[in-house]
C-alpha cells in the first residue's frame, strides 16, 4: 500500500528560483509554451520527454534528479 | 483535440442532413404518388404488380414498413452530419467521434440486415387484401453488390470506430506528455 502512494514530484520551481529564471524565459529557451511549463511545475502531466528534460537540464545547468524527486 | 477547421465539412454537414431528410421525403412521395407507387412497391416487395392492387391502405402499410428501413439510414446520415459539424468546428479527436463512427456503421449494418425483413413484410402488406390463397410473402437473402458493400462498410466502420477510440485515448495521453 505504501508503494502506491509514492510518486514523482517535480521540483522545477525550486530549480528555477535557484537559477533566478522565470517560467517564460525557460519556455523560450526550451521551445515549449509557458502553459506547458506551468503544467510541468505543478506536476499535472503524465510524462516528460527525454528531449524536454535534456533541454531543461541544459538551460538550468542541472541534473534530472535536481528537478525530479521520488517520494 | 482541436486541429484546423475544415471549410468543406461546414458545407457537408447541412448537405448530409438534407440527404437524410430527402430519403424519408422521397420514400413518402413515392408511396403516396399513384404513378410512382407501383415501382416502389415492386422494389421493396420483389413481387410483380400483377399479384396485388394498390389501395390507400396497403400503400400506407408499405410506406410505414419501408420507412422503418429508410429511417435507420436517415439516422446514419444525421450521425455523419454531426461528424462533419465537429470537423467544421476543428474537433477531430473528440471522445464522441468514435461513437458516432460506430453508430453510423451500426445503422448501415441494420439497414442491410433489415432488407429481407422489409421485403417480406411489404409483400405481405401489399397482398393482404387478396383472397387467402393469393396472399404472398417474398423472402430473399440474396444480396447484390451494393448490399454487400453497405454490409461490409457497416462492419468495417464499427471496427474503425474501435480503432479511433484507441487513437483518441493515445492522442489524449500524448497531449499530457511534455
Amino acid at each position: 500500500m505504501a508503494d502506491q502512494e509514492k510518486q514523482i514530484i517535480v521540483t522545477l520551481d525550486v530549480m528555477l528560483a535557484k537559477r533566478k529564471m522565470r517560467s517564460k524565459e525557460l519556455a523560450q529557451h526550451i521551445g515549449i509554451s509557458v502553459q506547458n511549463v506551468s503544467l510541468l511545475k505543478s506536476g499535472k502531466v503524465k510524462g516528460i520527454r527525454f528531449q524536454t528534460l535534456t533541454k531543461i537540464c541544459d538551460v538550468l545547468d542541472c541534473q534530472p534528479g535536481d528537478i525530479l524527486r521520488f517520494e | 483535440m482541436m486541429l484546423y477547421k475544415s471549410p468543406i465539412s461546414l458545407w457537408m454537414s447541412p448537405i448530409t442532413k438534407l440527404l437524410g431528410v430527402a430519403l424519408i421525403f422521397v420514400n413518402t412521395l413515392f408511396w403516396f404518388m399513384p404513378d410512382l407507387a407501383h415501382s416502389v412497391a415492386i422494389m421493396y416487395s420483389g413481387i410483380d404488380a400483377s399479384h396485388y392492387t394498390l389501395t390507400p391502405s396497403n400503400r400506407f402499410l408499405g410506406w410505414l414498413i419501408s420507412s422503418l428501413q429508410v429511417s435507420v439510414l436517415s439516422y446514419g446520415f444525421f450521425t455523419v452530419a454531426s461528424i462533419f459539424q465537429d470537423f467544421a468546428n476543428g474537433i477531430w479527436f473528440a471522445d464522441s467521434f468514435s461513437n458516432k463512427i460506430k453508430r453510423f456503421g451500426i445503422s448501415l449494418l441494420i439497414f442491410s440486415l433489415l432488407s429481407p425483413v422489409v421485403q417480406a413484410l411489404t409483400g405481405l402488406a401489399l397482398t393482404y387484401s387478396n383472397p387467402v390463397t393469393q396472399r404472398m410473402i417474398s423472402i430473399s437473402f440474396e444480396i447484390d453488390g451494393k448490399g454487400m458493400i453497405i454490409l461490409l462498410v457497416g462492419i468495417l466502420l464499427i471496427f474503425i470506430g474501435k480503432v479511433i477510440a484507441e487513437a483518441t485515448r493515445l492522442a489524449d495521453e500524448n497531449s499530457q506528455i511534455i
